[in-house]
């Protein structure tokens, strides 16, 4: 099968799945962007017997290494650690995009964002995603308990969050 | 069903992943317990916030970057038209490779490291592996255990090689993973190293071998050695 033609079918399907969750456990367009072109270019040269139905596991599995790395080189520049005001627009730059969005959309975002990553990778990858118990634990490279156990914690605390950012006001 | 219990598998029942049993003692607890179905109410809450979190999507310019990059390099050196008439030609005139499979067997073998496809059968005893794959294989598989030199066996899956079904055996050294594949062939004595990972390939009794390993190729080696003279 020609290049083009196996990337059409096996990855192209999935580059939206990749580049959600590079997205959100990146939090910034181009990080997410040169995350997913590497990650993908990575999975496609081992791509020769990769049938269609295990690809959307392994090219996000290769995804989120490529982004905890990524978040570990961060970690190690104290700077760049704390969340980035600029690194978001949209909270008060663009009044418009501000009507547009409205308020859920910006609080579920927020705290979404403010799980630690490898919680808002179980949720991204769950309830964005759609994705089973075992997928989940193929892509995050965890036991199957593990993900029962990590899904469980990361919505008690968004739901922790939640709560506390209603009663708090907006 | 306690609370205790009822709330360690509330998210499992909540996301259809218990099976039937489980999914009815759960809901069994949920119907007779206030506490615990307001937990239940409130993980559909959430979900249905969560519908509202934004889904990011790609910019376009990433699908059409990477077609671009997995296109054959000729096709940039050569007009499209023409690239694309080579490319015809090409694919045309080289055989379908019935040698060495290369590439296959280190893909396969970057594969098995993936979480979760190393092993169908795990198990250290050969007579557990060897029974796992009749029916699976239309060959009798010789299953060998090393653990004595260090090889242990850790198990075996079936994997597809050269558009064949194909047994792979499953040896652990250390922290390293041999992958030894086996079909019914033939084919010359070969070494093939790439990117840190060794192949080595024979033929006995009318089965071709490739151990593929990221250790050292003396060590590799003897792995062979000593599954050749047993």
């Amino acid at each position: 099968m020609a290049s083009r033609e196996r990337f059409d079918r096996l990855l192209a399907p999935h580059l939206g799945a990749a580049y959600n969750l590079a997205r959100w456990l990146l939090r910034n367009d181009q990080d997410a962007e040169d995350a997913v072109q590497e990650a993908a270019l990575r999975a496609f040269r081992f791509s020769d017997a990769m049938t269609g139905t295990g690809a959307r596991t392994w090219l996000l599995s290769i995804v989120r290494n490529a982004c905890f790395t990524a978040l570990g080189r961060a970690r190690a520049r104290p700077a760049s650690e704390e969340f980035d005001e600029e690194r978001h627009p949209g909270n008060g730059a663009d009044p418009e995009m501000q009507v547009v969005r409205n308020a859920e959309r910006k609080m579920i975002d927020e705290e979404l964002e403010r799980l630690p990553p490898e919680f808002r990778e179980v949720v991204v990858l769950r309830e964005l995603e759609g994705l089973s118990y075992k997928e989940i634990a193929g892509v995050a490279g965890i036991p199957l308990g593990t993900v029962m156990s990590r899904l469980s914690r990361a919505r008690r605390q968004l739901q922790k969050q939640l709560a506390a950012r209603e009663r708090s006001g907006p | 069903m306690t609370c205790a219990e009822a709330v360690d598998l509330l998210d499992a029942w909540f996301d259809d992943e218990l099976d039937v049993r489980g999914s009815v003692e759960v809901e069994r607890h949920l119907a007779g317990c206030a506490g615990c179905a307001k937990q239940a109410d409130a993980l559909r809450a959430l979900r249905q916030g969560l519908r509202s979190a934004t889904r990011y999507a790609p910019p376009d310019r990433l699908s059409r970057r990477l077609r671009a990059a997995v296109a054959p390099r000729r096709a940039w050196a050569a007009g499209a038209l023409a690239a694309a008439a080579a490319a015809a030609a090409l694919i045309a005139v080289l055989p379908r490779s019935a040698g060495e499979p290369a590439d296959e067997l280190f893909s396969a073998h970057a594969r098995s490291l993936q979480p979760g496809h190393l092993t169908d059968v795990v198990s250290s005893d050969q007579h557990t592996v060897k029974p796992w794959f009749q029916g699976r294989i239309d060959y009798s598989l010789p299953v060998k255990d090393l653990a004595a030199d260090g090889f242990a066996l850790a198990g075996g899956r079936l994997d597809y090689l050269d558009g064949h079904p194909a047994a792979a055996l499953v040896y652990r050294r250390v922290q390293h993973v041999v992958n030894l594949f086996v079909w019914p062939g033939g084919g010359p004595a070969a070494q093939i190293s790439r990117r840190g990972y060794t192949a080595l390939g024979w033929t006995q009794d009318g089965m071709r071998y490739w151990a593929v390993s990221d250790l050292a190729a003396p060590e590799l080696e003897r792995f062979v050695k000593l599954l050749r003279s047993q």
